[in-house]
């Protein structure tokens, strides 16, 4: 059988593979680090060291190897503050982003009406991480973000939410702006809509964590109601700390030892979605990553999990089943 | 798949000792090709492979000068294998091809194969589709696949044999002896 899969593997390769001009590939690696370091002088000035992590200094004979910048912090960014103001009395913009040191999203905790225990939102708001890198990547995302359209918001409903953008700036200031849909906010004289502010940081949050290594477990209390604050976490790359089982209305099981050990295997190896019967048997599953959040699994028609998001094409099957984690109907 | 750790030695630049490994350029003129095919199975598309290819490369010019000489090759394999498994983005999503890619009517046999192995190998897990292309088409030994995917070889092994259960009743593979 291994040898038919040698044999069809090597007759579905295409002959014609391109060869890639090796000069051109070291020109572009050399651009890209310029780049990054420009980036990087700017966020120099800002930077909260606590906890920072420096990698080796290399010189190479003949190649214009530096020393590599500091990994910044996402985790000792400015706090957001303890009360968001109200829709009604937020600020409806900020001018230029020039000077931005970090930005982060402050969650509207009570959003769903009930505002969780202190402990909870302390665990949650700690753990959260800011952007603190290639702020410039974000202000270039906010620059392309469409202009605020007053003919879409005129045709759909809207959800309140006090949840709002904090930006951090060299010269010491912090400025909220909301982030809720339909919110026209002014950005250096462009108007665009709150939605897509935040929108537009989650993805430079995304690309963060590709390329900053740094974590922080979320340590606060798992339940089967986690508040919902709006994450880049995605199945593959975060690791799964801590979860409960839930079913229905009873109350919330700890997975813990090898049934955690098969569920972050199966979160690090998600597939597509699966097709199957919509059986919804009250089943799902709350976990903590290593970078701060607290997400939730929905047991699906063939027992395993799906991850969904808002754009279905990025929403995946984490291939273990409810049996495995001890947690049948 | 978790973050690789890359293999790394403390020595400074080799300078034409006998033990230095290979260029930069010169690695990426030898085996770019090669990776690029290894792309190709994972992606299933051409310019994704490319891109792909290309993208791991830059990721490795940073760190050429640490990399063991030895594990040169394991170490660029094992960038390529985790930055495919992190594209977990919008554009890479929807990997099953449901039209018949232009390259399909281009260069190689039988187009008929090349789609029915695509799609057989879409509807793996990305970390089992990774392992079939290392062992199965880069003839790789389980220790080698392990070592460029970062993971232990009890993993390999189970991971091959899902792999190898789901293609069989994909009905890509017939049950035989081997």
């Amino acid at each position: 059988m291994t040898d038919q899969l040698r044999s069809l593997l090597h007759q579905a390769v295409p002959d014609d593979a391109p060869a890639l001009d090796p000069h051109q590939v070291a020109g572009a690696a050399r651009r890209a680090r310029r780049r990054a370091r420009v980036g990087a002088a700017g966020l120099a000035a800002g930077v909260v060291a606590a906890g920072a992590i420096t990698t080796a200094v290399v010189s190479g004979g003949g190649e214009d190897r530096v020393a590599e910048d500091p990994v910044a912090d996402p985790y000792a960014a400015p706090a957001c503050p303890a009360v968001l103001p109200e829709p009604s009395g937020a600020a409806t913009g900020t001018g230029s982003l020039e000077g931005l040191t970090s930005v982060r999203l402050c969650p509207d905790l009570a959003a769903s009406g009930e505002v969780p225990p202190e402990a909870e939102q302390r665990a949650i708001l700690d753990g959260m991480d800011a952007l603190v890198g290639d702020l410039d990547g974000f202000a270039d995302r906010v620059a392309a973000i469409e202009p605020f359209d007053s003919m879409r918001c005129a045709a759909i409903s809207v959800l309140p939410t006090r949840q709002s953008l904090q930006l951090s700036f060299d010269d010491g200031r912090t400025e909220l702006v909301p982030t809720m849909a339909c919110s026209p906010i002014d950005v250096a004289g462009r108007g665009v809509d709150g939605q897509y502010l935040a929108d537009a940081y989650l993805a430079a949050l995304d690309a963060q964590r590709d390329a900053n290594p740094t974590t922080r477990a979320y340590d606060g209390p798992l339940d089967c109601s986690p508040v919902p604050v709006a994450t880049p976490a995605r199945p593959g790359r975060e690791r799964i700390v801590a979860a409960v089982g839930c079913r229905g209305e009873e109350p919330p099981v700890a997975l813990t030892g090898s049934t955690l050990g098969r569920l972050q295997e199966a979160w690090s190896d998600p597939r597509p979605l699966q097709t199957c019967t919509l059986i919804d048997h009250g089943i799902r599953v709350v976990a903590a990553t290593d970078r701060g959040d607290v997400v939730t699994l929905s047991g699906n028609g063939c027992q395993t999990f799906d991850w969904t998001t808002v754009d279905p094409a990025d929403s995946v099957d984490v291939p273990v089943t409810s049996a495995d984690l001890g947690l049948t109907p | 798949m978790r973050e690789a750790v890359p293999v790394l030695s403390g020595q400074d630049e080799a300078t034409g000792d006998g033990t230095s490994g290979p260029t930069f350029e010169g690695y990426v003129a030898a085996r770019s090709p090669a990776l690029w095919r290894s792309a190709w199975l994972l992606t299933g598309d051409r310019h994704r492979a490319e891109d792909l290819v290309q993208t791991a490369l830059l990721k490795c010019w940073r760190r050429w000068d640490r990399i063991d000489p030895a594990s040169v090759e394991a170490y660029v394999r094992r960038t390529m294998v985790t930055t495919y498994t992190d594209w977990w983005r919008r554009r890479w999503n929807g990997e099953v091809p449901t039209e018949v890619l232009p390259e399909a009517a281009g260069a190689g046999p039988d187009p008929g194969v090349r789609q029915d192995v695509l799609a057989a190998l879409a509807s793996l897990p990305r970390g089992q589709r990774a392992v079939v292309v290392l062992r199965y088409f880069d003839d790789l030994t389980e220790a080698q696949t392990a070592a460029s995917l970062g993971i232990s070889i009890g993993t390999v092994k189970s991971q091959a044999a899902r792999a190898l259960r789901t293609l069989r009743t994909s009905g890509l593979l017939e049950d035989t002896d081997d």
